[in-house]
């Protein structure tokens, strides 16, 4: 029940977020255990002009142990799995504190978008053209996939 | 009535006999047993077969010519047999594939050949724009730098193969690296089941991963010092889908 006001309280936080913030997140009608998160690609990154949606999967225990986070939209990016989409970041394993919210892990996925941290790869391709040094060849393939898969109209982000 | 009356009995009698024959003829053809159904069927095929052109004909073989699975001979005497097939039965099957342009779509092969400037080879743009209008098709480059980036995308702008139209790339396929290494993780991410490529390491090393390769190369010494059974030898992509230009 705990995790249930928890969880209603960030509800009501997410929908004030200010829209520049680049994510929209918010929980299922019937279900206020799984979420779903929007994020803009960062400006700057090859994921620019992209919209990559999330799914939150938060424990009945929550906030004591952290949401399950995927990416839905595929992104190519060395911590996220192509084709499950699921994220190597570390306050989603042992790094997590009840301290962190729905809205703030979003957050972090937005920057580890922008700074992927290629010597731990869930995608080893692109954590080899990254460690091998071919930025051209990270970007060039990322921007395609953002082209081809995240660049649908960001009605959530609206 | 004139002629009824006046013709004999042998005549009406053969006219009847005649009609009679006729049906009972009509009705084995179309209604006939069953082991006359089969081979029927068995006569429709041949028909089939022996009206298709060569080239559907032996769709199976001509993929096979241009990317062989098996036991092929290198060198072109596989390919000989599909002259003439449309490029479109040799990729069946295929949904994706990937073509490093340098040495295959353009005349250069190496990075620093590029600086200067990029051709494009005419027959094998012809191919290209044939293959974009059934197949997914992403094309890379490993360039220097911004330069050599503009090159090619230039080169591959002027021959029309880039934009939305039917025959064309859309410009974000068009994927560009800067190491050796970097083409290899672009080709293994996008799992194609044909990749393109002229440069001889590229093939060596992607041969353990793609389901299919094809290396152009003008020397015949390439094919014998890379001999596997998922890479295809050719000496221009005009060559290896027989497009006859």
């Amino acid at each position: 029940m705990a995790s249930k006001s928890r969880l209603l309280k960030e509800a009501r936080e997410c929908a004030k977020a200010p829209a520049d913030l680049g994510i929209s997140l918010q929980p299922d009608e019937r279900n206020i255990h799984t979420w779903r998160g929007h994020i803009r690609g960062p400006s700057g990154t090859p994921f620019e002009g992209g919209t990559f949606e999330l799914t939150l999967s938060v424990p009945q225990n929550y906030p004591l142990f952290p949401p399950s986070v995927r990416f839905k939209t595929k992104i190519f990016h060395p911590n996220v799995h192509f084709k499950t989409g699921e994220i190597c970041l570390d306050i989603l394993k042992g790094a997590w504190t009840p301290a962190w919210t729905l809205l703030a892990v979003c957050q972090a996925i937005s920057a580890l978008m922008a700074d992927p941290a290629p010597d731990s790869p869930l995608n080893c391709d692109a954590g080899n053209l990254l460690r091998g040094g071919d930025l051209r060849g990270y970007a060039s393939m990322a921007r395609c996939y953002t082209l081809d898969l995240a660049s649908a109209p960001a009605r959530q982000l609206s | 009535m004139l002629l009824f009356a006046e013709a004999p009995p042998g005549l009406t009698l053969t006219g009847v006999l005649g009609l009679a024959a006729v049906l009972y003829g009509f009705y084995h053809l179309k209604a006939g047993p069953g082991n006359s159904g089969q081979a029927r069927q068995r006569d429709r095929r041949q028909q089939a077969q022996a009206s298709r052109p060569p080239g559907a004909q032996h769709q199976s073989e001509s993929l096979q010519a241009g990317f062989p699975q098996g036991q092929l001979p290198q060198g072109t005497s596989a390919a000989k047999q599909a002259v003439g097939s449309p490029l479109q039965a040799q990729l069946a099957g295929i949904r994706k594939v990937t073509i490093s342009a340098p040495g295959v779509l353009l005349k250069e092969l190496l990075p620093h050949e590029l600086q200067d400037g990029a051709s494009l080879r005419p027959a094998a743009a012809r191919v290209l724009a044939e293959m974009l209008h059934s197949t997914a098709v992403y094309i890379m480059a490993h360039v220097s730098d911004d330069i050599g980036e503009a090159t090619v995308r230039g080169a591959l702008e002027a021959g029309g193969l880039v934009g939305k139209g039917p025959g064309q790339i859309l410009p974000h396929r068009i994927l560009f690296c800067s190491t050796l290494a970097g083409k290899e993780a672009l080709v293994r991410q996008l799992e194609p089941e044909l990749h393109i490529d002229a440069h001889e390491h590229t093939v060596k090393s992607l041969q353990r991963f793609m389901p299919q390769l094809l290396l152009i190369s003008a020397r015949q010494t390439a094919s014998a010092s890379v001999a596997y059974k998922n890479v295809a030898y050719a000496a221009s992509l005009e060559a290896a889908f027989h497009t006859g230009q």
